[in-house]
């Protein structure tokens, strides 16, 4: 068992993919890192495997210099998108292979293979072939080779991702309940948010070059270090309005919000909570970019609170208590016109305008507004977010 | 713009000797402007109903028919059905103007004519900006919406887009799907969806076509899927997480009739008048399904009457919300609750939820009994 250690790693030279990325893992972590596609997650498994050679930089499992070692010397194993069966191999044989490599004894792979496709709920189909299963079957199959490998650390990427919604819902619960995951380190890939914040116990969000930020699901996803991070975990994404900073009568700010490209209107203002004043006053600038969760905007109609934010089926006080937190009950409220409102089922959307500046809210399902319908939105000025407009980092920590 | 009509339609296909059922029976009409999604997983037929549609692909049997009109036997240009991909198929050497002008002066639209309709076209996809760009210089999202244009300008009888969002990165998505809603709104050109994504079809299409195993399972808008899915396949693809579903055994006493769960101390209550249609079928055993949606950790209000005990198995932050997995005995579910939830591993709970709320299927044919 060991931690797998990952120093100044580089790859590429002019543009760089990987920028002198430093990342440690634990032994018995699951770390997750989540990025838009075509930034260089795979890479990064690919260059811990073996797979690739790093330009620069030190790779250190359990303290074991493997920079320079072929991928069969590490003890690493990974599971790739693609699967990568062996088609003319039964799913029991697929799975074994590893440990035939191992040249373990043939009751021992038996076992082993018996145990970890019991596990994984596969072990009816060990005579037949890959082209012979479903997706989630292979994944599933997939899997079982990894961890057969008993390595010391484990590389997924993207295991789960393009499978349907039954499928992936169990195994993340089986990510959640694998002993075997949970005794060494390790690193796992996604695009996919949910599934990060889900599993990781500690997350890294990558953009171009390297790891922006670290942390775990609730620190990145309430306290995002930079638009970059809040862009990127939350669907629908997270609003995204700048706005100018106006010092009101007394001590209190406002934030102006400019009207969105070429829609007219007058704008909104809204207050900036006491909690975030210092911050922003001592910050010296006079622009920011706000960023507005769709579910921290309710929508309320008649004076009744319609959304609820994500919870399905919540509506009435019980929600806007939940989201404000440590909120006082009225937020700040303000007129909108709907644009658009897609009920998904468990959420509704809506698309509304607010002075010419464009919102998304989250709201309970089963609502109906009418386009062009005039409601009022709420939100509580403490749930809002502030970054830098020109380096797109927090301002409100 | 045309309605669209199948009628019986099958797609059988031979390999190596032996037949393969891609459509079967295959009955579904599309009103002269309506928004239909066809969705399923891989493999279901939605792709080869698709090209059916378009005439990229024989008819085994049955009927495709425009207006009334059968187009089994014309080719796809003379059906006048545009098409967008999940790959974009620009052309390289051309400005996106280009691009979007390419289909009229293939019909022979005079050079005046042609600006005016791109023109328009640009500003309703919001490509004024980046017309005399080539496709290399843009971002996928933008690539899609001129791949998006170039279909539309044409004005086609029908309007068919194959998965094009699936390349589109998660938080430029949903920007996406307003776009189209709003140009569907604008312009109410029929329009043919195919996706496997619940979500996109959910959000975008008027009425949304079920498939699964070559076999239409249902049709409608997304209310009528979402309350009450035809079958178990329909309640299981159609919402995430998943719905809940419990091997249950009608018990009837003092008048009132519940659902024992078996293999579990589980009991769901039912609302009266269900209860008396499950005990007109005469079975004794019935398929149970609630959504995590539908099971809340508060109780006493919007009708949520009854309760079941469970310990939590796994609590999942995703960000807008927090998924529970509980268990009870051998039945493992799923409920969804607020953010804030710390509820620990093997922390009792008790979930509350609407009796209106359980589904009811026959535990032989899969279908909604209530």
């Amino acid at each position: 068992m060991a931690d797998l250690r990952i120093e100044g790693l580089c790859k590429g030279w002019d543009f760089p993919v990987i920028d002198r990325l430093d990342l440690a893992v634990e032994e018995g972590e699951f770390f997750v890192v989540v990025g838009p596609s075509g930034i260089g997650k795979t890479t990064l498994l690919r260059l811990v495997a073996g797979l690739e050679r790093c330009d620069a930089g030190r790779i250190l499992v359990g303290g074991r210099d493997v920079t320079a070692l072929p991928p069969y010397r590490r003890n690493v194993a990974m599971t790739f998108e693609s699967y990568a069966l062996y088609p003319h191999l039964s799913v029991f044989e697929n799975i074994a292979s590893p440990l035939r490599a191992q040249k373990r004894p043939r009751s021992e792979i038996e076992t082993t293979v018996r145990q970890v496709t019991d596990m994984l709920r596969i072990h009816e189909l060990l005579e037949r072939r890959p082209g012979e299963i479903s997706g989630g079957q292979k994944q599933r199959t997939a899997l079982a080779r990894t961890l057969v490998a008993n390595p010391e650390v484990y590389l997924l990427d993207e295991p789960i991702s393009h499978l349907d919604a039954r499928i992936r819902h169990e195994l993340r619960q089986q990510f959640h309940d694998l002993e075997e995951l949970r005794r060494v380190a390790t690193l796992y890939v996604t695009h996919d948010y949910a599934e990060a914040l889900s599993l990781g116990d500690r997350i890294g969000v990558m953009g171009a070059g390297g790891l922006v930020q670290i942390g775990t699901a609730r620190e990145l996803f309430e306290r995002p270090g930079s638009l970059f991070v809040a862009q990127h975990l939350g669907q629908p994404s997270i609003n995204v309005v700048e706005a100018k900073l106006r010092s009101a009568p007394g001590d209190a700010l406002t934030c102006v919000a400019a009207t969105g490209d070429g829609q007219g209107g007058e704008g909104l203002a809204i207050p900036v909570a006491d909690a975030h004043r210092a911050a922003l006053l001592a910050g010296g600038i006079d622009t920011v970019t706000l960023g507005i969760r769709p579910q921290f905007l309710s929508v309320l109609e008649n004076g009744a609170t319609a959304g609820a934010g994500a919870h399905a089926g919540a509506s009435g006080e019980a929600g806007a208590g939940r989201e404000g937190q440590s909120a006082p009950l009225h937020g700040f409220e303000f007129d909108a016109t709907v644009e658009l409102y897609e009920p998904l089922g468990a959420t509704g959307v809506l698309l509304a305008d607010a002075g010419g500046v464009p919102l998304t809210a989250l709201t309970a399902p089963d609502r109906t507004f009418d386009y062009g319908a005039r409601v009022t939105l709420r939100l509580h000025p403490e749930t809002l977010l502030y970054f830098d407009p020109r380096s797109g980092a927090s301002l409100v920590q | 713009m045309a309605s669209v009509s199948l009628t019986g339609v099958n797609k059988i296909y031979r390999s190596r000797g032996e037949a393969v059922h891609a459509v079967r029976d295959l009955d579904l009409a599309i009103a002269d402007g309506e928004f239909v999604a066809l969705l399923g997983p891989s493999g279901c037929g939605k792709t080869s109903t698709l090209r059916m549609i378009v005439g990229l692909e024989e008819i085994t049997s049955g009927e495709i028919a425009f207006d009334g009109r059968r187009v089994n036997e014309l080719d796809p240009q003379r059906r006048n059905v545009a098409m967008a991909f999940e790959t974009y198929a620009l052309y390289p050497g051309f400005t996106v103007a280009e691009n979007l002008a390419f289909p009229l002066e293939v019909m022979g639209l005079p050079e005046a004519k042609r600006s005016v309709r791109v023109r328009e076209m640009a500003a309703m996809l919001r490509l004024e900006d980046i017309l005399d760009q080539t496709p290399a210089a843009l971002s996928g999202g933008q690539q899609q919406r001129v791949s998006l244009g170039r279909a539309l300008i044409r004005e086609p009888a029908a309007f068919i887009l194959d998965e094009v969002m699936s390349h589109i990165d998660a938080h430029l998505k949903f920007r996406m799907l307003f776009d189209l809603k709003r140009i569907h709104r604008d312009l109410g050109r029929t329009t043919i969806y195919v996706t496997h994504d619940q979500v996109e079809a959910l959000a975008l299409a008027d009425r949304v076509a079920v498939m699964s195993q070559a076999e239409l399972q249902q049709v409608g808008t997304r209310n009528e899927l979402y309350h009450h899915p035809a079958n178990v396949f329909v309640a299981d693809f159609i919402g995430e997480p998943p719905t809940n579903f419990f091997a249950t055994r009608l018990e009837s006493s003092g008048g009132t009739a519940r659902l024992r769960v078996e293999d579990s101390e589980l009991v769901l209550e039912l609302a009266p008048e269900r209860a008396a249609r499950l005990a007109e079928t005469g079975d004794a055993r019935f398929i149970a399904g609630i959504r995590p949606q539908n099971l809340h950790l508060e109780g006493g209000r919007d009708g949520r009457s009854a309760s079941v005990a469970a310990a939590v198995a796994i609590n999942e932050y995703v960000g807008e919300q927090v998924i529970l997995t509980l268990g009870n005995g051998a039945s493992v579910f799923r409920a969804l609750a607020a953010p804030e939830t710390r509820a620990a591993r093997g922390e009792p709970v008790r979930m509350h939820y609407a009796p209106r709320d359980v589904m009811v299927f026959s535990e032989s044919t899969e279908e909604l009994i209530a």
